[in-house]
């Protein structure tokens, strides 16, 4: 980011440096569109945004040189440099009239098919086995690890003044609970406490998983019914689902969900396009756009909830 | 459908051997019991396996609504809609399962769009916690194990 800072902000545009970060810190681009500190500011916005996306960070690099020319041609005339690419670019006045009316609805049909189709297969891929690893195996192999580690706070003598400092770290029940079950454990007298599988664990650790698994209420949905609430959902709140776990993952990146991208409300201004446009390589128009529409999901403030 | 035909009434089973008496019009709102009985499979009696008597009972009182008020609003619906799945995650787990299996459509919408709601605008956290019971792991994970862990001398 440093590196595309200095490439935007020539040595003879020391000057409007203190305006074009306050440009960037205000965030008002939008009544400023002509301007030339908020055209570069709009240019230093959309290399952070493209450069915290992996996958596009070679591209920018790339991109440099021949923005720099760009820079050049519009610090001798801005104006009329400006004005020019914009006559230039061809498909940006109906992406400018459309957003003017606020809602910008992308058929992404042909370059999302083609991008989601290795993806699906590795979904079906995948499908095979998903029953057998489907968030059980981490259950599994934590209640060994943590067995384990029992067995060596025990083996060490480890005084139980480790678990009541770890008590009164944290307020959570579940972890009081266990302090409570595991205290007797350490005193070395197997009691007869209500978990006695964790207290017994010769006896295997399939019923400690199991009393594991009681005490929370899990909602195990098939694959079908997540693709059916998935589809309830927004795409900021598929991302957020997304991330919850592996099976959700692979249901949301389902074909359907992601035909069309809906740009209503969202923070992408006509010059971060514009840009996107102006890349001397052919840039995979409906990707970029799908990777400012995820940069401005991510520079969201926290707390409101989007469109 | 024939006035004759609407006055049949089905006995629906339960898994544990509850029988519930129900006007064929409402039983055939499910598309598996209605393929049964288009089949003519199917007795007087519909044997329904992997649905307790409670969930079936509740899956009867949504259909039973529906099919009264089809013809009033539909904005009267949508709030008896968001009562019914207004319920605990597990009674709203079991009824989704039940309604898939038995192949409720119109049930099976609203607790999933239910289910979405939920989901909607939280955190991964918060996801992570109530629908996966998340906490237990994290929590035991990230303090309990750690803290012996740091706490041991490797030698």
């Amino acid at each position: 980011m440093k590196i595309w800072c200095c490439f935007c902000f020539d040595e003879e545009e020391d000057d409007k440096k203190g305006t074009m970060r306050g440009g960037i810190a205000g965030k008002e681009s939008e009544d400023k569109a002509e301007d030339m500190e908020n055209y570069d500011s709009e240019g230093f916005l959309l290399g952070f945004s493209l450069g915290s996306l992996d996958e596009l960070q070679s591209q920018v690099l790339d991109a440099r040189p021949e923005l720099e020319e760009r820079e050049d041609g519009v610090g001798a005339s801005a104006c009329a440099g400006f004005s020019s690419t914009v006559g230039s670019s061809q498909g940006f006045d109906q992406f400018a009239s459309s957003s003017g009316q606020g809602v910008m609805e992308v058929d992404l049909r042909l370059g999302l098919g083609e991008e989601l189709l290795p993806s699906s297969a590795a979904f079906d891929r995948e499908e095979c086995d998903r029953d057998s690893h489907n968030k059980r195996p981490k259950v599994h192999s934590f209640s060994l690890d943590w067995e384990c580690h029992l067995a060596a706070a025990t083996s060490l003598e480890t005084d139980s003044s480790n678990f009541h400092m770890t008590d009164s770290k944290t307020n959570g029940s579940f972890l009081k609970n266990e302090t409570f079950y595991l205290s007797p454990l350490l005193d070395g007298a197997v009691a007869d406490s209500p978990l006695d599988s964790v207290a017994g664990r010769d006896g295997g650790d399939a019923c400690s998983i199991s009393r594991m698994e009681d005490l929370v209420v899990r909602m195990d949905l098939t694959d079908d019914l997540l693709h059916m609430v998935f589809s309830f959902l927004k795409h900021i709140d598929l991302c957020m689902a997304a991330m919850v776990c592996r099976q959700w993952r692979a249901a949301s990146v389902h074909e359907d969900f992601w035909r069309f991208l809906n740009f209503e409300n969202r923070n992408i201004s006509v010059q971060q396009y514009l840009i996107l446009e102006r890349l001397p390589f052919r840039v995979d128009l409906p990707l970029a756009l799908w990777c400012l529409l995820l940069a401005s999901v991510w520079s969201r403030p926290e707390g409101s909830t989007g469109a | 459908m024939s006035s004759s035909l609407e006055k049949n009434m089905l006995i629906l089973r339960s898994s544990d051997g509850e029988e519930f008496i129900v006007p064929e019009v409402v039983a055939v709102m499910s598309k598996a019991i209605k393929n049964m009985v288009e089949d003519e499979c199917a007795s007087n009696t519909i044997p329904v396996p992997n649905v307790d008597a409670n969930i079936l009972a509740m899956v009867i009182e949504f259909c039973k609504k529906h099919d009264e008020s089809e013809a009033e609003a539909a904005s009267d619906l949508k709030t008896f809609d968001s009562e019914f799945v207004n319920r605990g995650q597990e009674a709203l787990y079991d009824l989704i399962t039940a309604a898939n299996f038995r192949d409720v459509k119109e049930l099976l919408d609203a607790l999933c769009q239910n289910v979405a709601e939920m989901i909607k605008g939280k955190s991964v956290h918060h996801i992570r916690i109530q629908f996966l019971g998340y906490q237990l792991f994290e929590i035991l994970t990230s303090n309990f194990i750690w803290n012996i862990w740091c706490d041991r001398d490797f030698d």
